[in-house]
């Protein structure tokens, strides 16, 4: 398996303030599944610390094209911004736990915030084809992804409130209460609202299975390989890295 | 192949000069796949593997590593491995591993630990990670490491010391087979809720400053020196062994890429 790519600028759009970059690396994007993060830098930085993680936000296999959405606040990734089209870049993808939907799963609910939200986008492009999907996405105005970068099948709830316009979005009654419809839901927070997120989950279910939510944890992920164990988190199994053990962690798990 | 401790008889013979700093891999498992450990040091680069920290009960912690300005801000949080740990589920794969692995000592454990893992197969040997201190006490805790264990003992000195020759030559008096130098400069970075964070600063930042450390220790001692600090690139490493390193050691650049070593180790072998 391979840690390591180098890929090329094929193109770059923006998108009202986010920054949508398309990568020509073929192997990277056979090898790249929904959830997983690579960390991205140019050929000239000795700076340790100079790999942004980056959730894939798509990986097109038969183009050989990989993804990014890139939030120009970020001050770590502010750099890609003005890369040309053409530029070489490197990337290291190391292997991280990855979201499946059950097999018995007709109803996937995708809810986030902050930079999870290009996974989630991925996510819902994956599993669009088989499954109703629901991506719920919250945020300020203009750092949203696109809907049309989703397919036409995935229904898109979008809040311009902030954090906490995320779980009034999938706790209101009307239309829905797509928390209560789901039959899993993926959320992609920071630590500080996974406290929310399971608030609201178990004001929704009357039983909540091992499985049925699953959280995309988001933060530094300064070393990505798990050496450094600066992402670690609290879990019912003790400490674990999120860049290693995680992202992805069933939302019973995490403390 | 060079010998790090050519007065010990276990020797440390290395491969290639080019050493993954305390910590620098973790506890070393994680990475041992993607860097090749089971093939040759052509391979991966490296010649020796230095453990992250190991205390007698291991510590959970919760180590912070923050960019600055052309290096790296870590602090440990008290995080180290444990002896159990170590005996049960490490060291068993260590010694597959095409590479020796020393363990990285420190503190007021670092006697136990090394006497509990001296006869320990997978262990090549140890480093002992001094703090700021003088050279009396410096030798007073190196000896208590040799008198535990009689396998090759490399001792890591930090930037800050006030007088790096007197305690490097004390630390070989005292039993040292070689000396690493620096293992960072304290520091600390401010945090978005107006609190600091206190650490140690590598990165090539300090490697100016760590140079200057080593050319002076290596010309004033007759041991193996291992330069360290900083170093992150062949011109990097080239400038350690011309001020009279024999190795060096890759900590924040290893982090970063994990092919650094094979990089420098081939630059180092070219020539």
């Amino acid at each position: 398996m391979q840690l390591y790519y180098t890929a090329a600028v094929r193109e770059r759009r923006r998108f009202e303030h986010l920054i949508w970059v398309a990568l020509a690396a073929p192997e990277l994007a056979r090898a790249a599944q929904p959830g997983q993060f690579v960390l991205f830098r140019s050929w000239v930085s000795l700076d340790p610390l100079l790999w942004p993680a980056l959730f894939l936000a798509g990986a097109d296999p038969t183009t050989g094209t990989v993804e990014l959405l890139i939030d120009p606040r970020d001050p770590s990734g502010m750099w890609m911004i003005d890369l040309p089209v053409g530029a070489t870049v490197e990337l290291c993808m190391p292997s991280c736990a990855i979201f499946t939907p059950a097999p018995t799963t007709q109803t996937l609910l995708l809810a986030g915030v902050g930079s999870a939200l290009p996974a989630l986008l991925f996510l819902a492009r994956r599993t669009a084809d088989r499954r109703s999907v629901t991506l719920a996405l919250a945020g300020e105005a203009g750092f949203l992804p696109p809907p049309f970068l989703l397919p036409a099948t995935v229904e898109m709830l979008s809040s311009t409130d902030g954090e906490k316009g995320l779980f009034e979005l999938i706790t209101a009654p009307a239309p829905r209460h797509a928390l209560q419809w789901a039959d899993q839901v993926v959320f992609g927070l920071p630590s500080h609202l996974i406290g929310q997120a399971i608030a609201a989950v178990r004001a929704a279910r009357l039983r909540w299975e091992d499985g049925f939510a699953h959280v995309i944890m988001t933060g530094p992920l300064p070393c990505g390989l798990g050496v450094c164990q600066a992402c670690q988190i609290e879990t019912r199994q003790g400490r674990q890295r999120r860049c290693v053990d995680g992202p992805l962690f069933d939302l019973r798990v995490v403390r | 192949m060079l010998d790090l401790a050519p007065h010990n008889p276990h020797t440390l013979t290395i491969a290639t000069p080019v050493i993954a700093a305390a910590g620098s891999l973790g506890d070393v498992v994680g990475v041992a796949r993607w860097l090749g450990l089971a093939q040759s040091a052509s391979d991966h680069g490296l010649g020796a593997i230095i453990s992250q920290t190991v205390t007698v009960a291991g510590k959970r912690g919760q180590p912070q590593f923050l960019p600055t300005p052309a290096g790296a801000l870590y602090h440990h949080g008290g995080a180290s491995l444990g002896l159990k740990q170590v005996r049960e589920r490490l060291v068993s794969r260590w010694a597959t591993y095409r590479v020796p692995v020393l363990v990285s000592i420190a503190g007021a454990d670092a006697p136990i630990v090394a006497e509990t893992l001296a006869d320990t197969a997978g262990i090549a040997g140890f480093e002992l990670a001094l703090p700021a201190l003088n050279a009396h006490e410096a030798a007073r805790q190196v000896a208590a490491v040799r008198r535990a264990t009689l396998l090759p003992l490399i001792v890591r000195l930090p930037g800050e010391l006030p007088d790096p020759i007197a305690v490097a030559q004390a630390s070989l008096n005292a039993g040292a087979d070689a000396i690493a130098l620096i293992g960072g400069l304290p520091a600390c970075m401010p945090q978005a809720d107006g609190g600091f964070v206190y650490g140690r600063l590598g990165g090539p930042a300090i490697f100016p400053f760590a140079l200057r450390l080593v050319a002076a220790v290596a010309a004033a001692v007759d041991a193996p020196v291992i330069g360290m600090g900083g170093v992150a690139t062949p011109e990097h490493a080239r400038a350690m062994l011309a001020a009279g390193a024999r190795a060096v050691a890759l900590a924040s650049a290893l982090v970063a890429d994990l092919r650094r070593a094979k990089i420098i180790a081939d630059s180092l072998r070219v020539r």
